[in-house]
């Protein structure tokens, strides 16, 4: 018997405030609420408050770990926090968070700026914390709030994301089957002039040049401090690179795609999922849609929906699950896991 | 001790004569470098590390003296 | 295997890894002590001098980013190494001062250097434990057999974010960025790393990202999205850190008094000297160059290879340690051997 990495629980937390579909609606009235809906499969995305961070809101999460007793803070080893909204320019988050949660100093911290892929990144990380150094308990607290980078007159970005968290503990187990991997990942920087706040860091600080608001040609509104995506270049991205990297996954698994289990694939969007679904033809009930009232939250729509997914049933101990992370970079990766456990 | 004396003499700028023990911080080079080159010079000769927040509390020389002299 | 329970942090061992070569880069422009005389007295800038022991240091033209120095870095270290950038596995970009908020300058310098798509990249947000940090990361990625090759990037521009008008900070900090080829085989390391977040207030910007937005305003003297230090707290955990960092790698590696180099992070050289002489290590032992480059935060220790050893780590293979440490606070120490390396200097982007 070896020590194999394996998720051992999640929690999610998302702000109190909510965006919803009639509040759109009311300031964009070409966009009623059931299109809204019916393009985005979202109705509610929450919205972090003036005061409150990203890292706010992955220690909500982390807290109901903690609460409920599925591992004591000072039983984690390593505290991965992967976020696009940090607290501060320096130093780390992580380093905020090991205080606040009472983690110990022998607890190694660090932050991982990734978006959308940055899960199964973290998955990454946290197996060989476990499988190659030996530690026991790994926290990947995965949390961003988008809705602070979105201009308000921006309905392109506004209706898709929302801001929350997951914390997600890798646990060490006695077993001879891998629980977690393999992986796949895959970078492209000619993508990321297609979703980026092109001011506010070191390339470009902000200045009043940058604050300056535009008007596009779909009548969305925002200046380089601001959120940019461009949606049919990310969704031409998509379709080109992520069913192959599926089937990559697989054949480096050395199993076929129809003996996956579930499926659960960032959740970008309700339309790009359902295209998704199709082109690679899994079985809608064998696939996760996990957005009506969340929103795309970046790094954390996996295991969100992960743990959804498992606390609804559709999703067994010992299925074989495939990890789809895709989108800001560009950046994606992949890989496979089994959970063996009662609750998560 | 002297060897102390005469480290923390210059810290401060001032002559090692001047260094009594009610010499007030405030008329030498008392600030945030010369409180990094105090925990060092303690630590030297006393082999204590002392807090850098007690130090900026201190008034006079002889405050140092008695954080120096209280941890060891 | 971890040792828990241990003081200064986990105790992890990798057992393959090696370092392969180590490009620094330093901007061309070089500001001695004379650039402060605009601002501050002669006895000032003389007493700064020798307290921090800063006497020049390189800092950044205004378009030039972090980036830019490491771009330079993994240019002439894949050229020199003959690596083709397709053969490079992943890319870890260390740094607190990256191009974008989003996305990852990983994805943006996968793109710039030409590496393949297959290619892993993220940004990791640490600063002066954060080459260890890196050096442990890309070691790890390579124990499970699946990559070879790693590129890790680590650097910072910290003179944009010091105020001019803090003396101590302004003359302390250098700019630079440096790459490192790490490749699977070799003996893999050592590692210690720990974290203490109640470190946190005492070296920070206060301002510019989520938790504050910038307000534009000085407060009390200071500008509140400037970096923030308190000297004494640092020296203070410093002090508390660094010396049972070491014992705890000689402790872990079993070889105290078989170490070739310590590589310290170049904090301030009153610090390290004194550091030093507190663990008593030899003075040949210990390099220093923060003389001529400043504190260039993650930077310092591939900078300092480059600078002081050159030469014997070309030719030799010698028993490295190094040590982190700063800015969470977050701490981190390697035990390695490094040599003989194909290629190891310090170039100017």
């Amino acid at each position: 018997m070896t020590l194999t990495a394996t998720i051992a629980a999640i929690d999610e937390y998302l702000p109190a405030a909510k965006l919803s579909n009639q509040e759109l609606s009311a300031q964009f009235p070409d966009w009623p609420p059931e299109k809204i809906l019916e393009k985005t499969g979202i109705e509610l995305r929450g919205v972090a408050g003036p005061d409150e961070c990203a890292s706010d809101l992955g220690f909500a999460a982390a807290r109901k770990l903690f609460e409920r007793g599925v591992v004591r803070p000072e039983e984690i080893d390593f505290l991965l926090f992967c976020s696009q909204a940090p607290d501060y320019i320096l130093p780390t988050t992580a380093c905020l968070l090991q205080e606040r949660l009472g983690l110990p100093t022998t607890c190694g911290a660090l932050d991982l700026n990734l978006g959308c892929s940055g899960f199964v990144y973290g998955l990454s990380l946290a197996k060989g914390l476990i499988e190659s150094n030996g530690l026991r308990n790994v926290l990947l607290i995965t949390a961003d709030t988008y809705s602070k980078f979105i201009h308000p007159l921006d309905k392109s970005v506004r209706t898709v994301f929302g801001d929350g968290a997951a914390a997600t503990l890798i646990r060490a187990v006695e077993s001879d089957q891998p629980a977690l991997g393999p992986f796949e990942f895959g970078s492209d920087g000619r993508g990321a002039q297609h979703l980026i706040v092109p001011a506010g860091g070191f390339r470009q600080p902000r200045s009043a040049a940058t604050a300056l608001e535009q008007g596009d040609s779909s009548g969305n509104v925002r200046s380089a401090d601001h959120l940019y995506m461009n949606g049919p270049e990310i969704m031409q991205f998509t379709l080109k690179n992520i069913p192959p990297l599926c089937q990559k996954l697989a054949a480096r698994a050395g199993i076929a795609l129809d003996q996956v289990d579930y499926f659960v694939f960032h959740q970008a969007s309700a339309y790009m999922l359902e295209t998704l679904r199709k082109k690679i033809r899994i079985a809608p009930e064998k696939f996760s849609v996990c957005l009506r009232d969340v929103g795309n939250t970046v790094s954390s729509t996996i295991p969100i929906s992960l743990k959804r997914d498992w606390s609804r049933g559709a999703i067994k101990s010992g299925n074989l699950i495939m990890l789809v992370g895709f989108g800001v970079g560009y950046s994606w990766a992949a890989t496979l896991c089994r959970i063996h456990s009662g609750e998560l | 001790m002297q060897a102390f004396v005469e480290e923390m003499a210059e810290i401060l700028g001032v002559a090692p004569a001047d260094l009594v023990p009610d010499f007030k911080l405030a008329d030498g080079a008392w600030d945030s470098l010369a409180i990094v080159s105090t925990i060092a010079s303690v630590d030297e000769h006393f082999n204590v590390i002392v807090e850098a927040r007690a130090l900026g509390d201190c008034e006079t020389f002889a405050n140092i003296l008695a954080l120096a002299k209280q941890g060891a | 295997m971890a040792i828990a329970g241990k003081e200064f942090g986990n105790v992890l061992r990798l057992p393959q890894g090696r370092i392969a070569g180590v490009v620094a880069s330093v901007p061309k422009r070089v500001v001695g002590n004379d650039h402060f005389l605009q601002t501050y007295s002669a006895d000032e800038v003389g007493n700064i001098e020798k307290m921090v022991g800063v006497k020049e240091r390189r800092w950044v033209d205004l378009g030039q980013t972090t980036a830019d120095l490491c771009a330079a870095a993994a240019s002439r270290l894949l050229e020199q190494l003959q690596w083709a950038p397709e053969s490079i596995d992943a890319l870890i970009f260390v740094s607190q001062t990256p191009d974008y908020r989003l996305p990852a300058t990983a994805s943006v310098l996968q793109d710039r250097l030409g590496l393949g798509r297959h290619c892993a990249a993220f940004d990791v947000n640490l600063g002066c434990s954060g080459y260890v940090y890196g050096l442990w990361l890309a070691m790890q990625m390579l124990q499970g057999g699946g990559m070879s090759r790693v590129l890790l990037l680590v650097g910072d521009t910290i003179s944009k974010v010091v105020d001019p008008a803090d003396r101590a900070s302004a003359m302390l900090f250098g700019d630079a960025g440096s790459a490192t080829a790490v490749e699977a085989g070799g003996s893999g390391g050592t590692f210690v790393l720990g974290s203490d977040g109640a470190g946190a207030p005492n070296l920070i910007i206060e301002q510019g990202a989520f938790r504050q937005p910038a307000a534009g305003q000085r407060e009390g003297g200071r500008n509140p999205a400037c970096l923030r230090m308190d000297g004494g707290e640092i020296f203070n955990f410093t002090l508390k850190v660094v010396p049972g960092l070491v014992n705890a790698l000689h402790a872990a590696a079993g070889v105290a008094g078989s170490v070739d180099y310590y590589l310290f992070h170049q904090a301030n050289q009153f610090m390290l000297k004194h550091l030093a002489k507190k663990a008593k290590l030899k003075e040949d032992q210990v390099p220093i160059n923060i003389d001529r480059y400043g504190n260039t935060s993650s930077a310092t220790i591939p900078l300092l290879m480059s600078t002081e050893l050159s030469e014997i780590l070309t030719l030799e293979k010698k028993s490295v340690a190094m040590c982190g440490f700063g800015v969470g606070y977050s701490w981190a120490g390697a035990l390695l051997e490094v040599g003989p390396l194909k290629v190891l200097e310090r170039i100017e982007a």
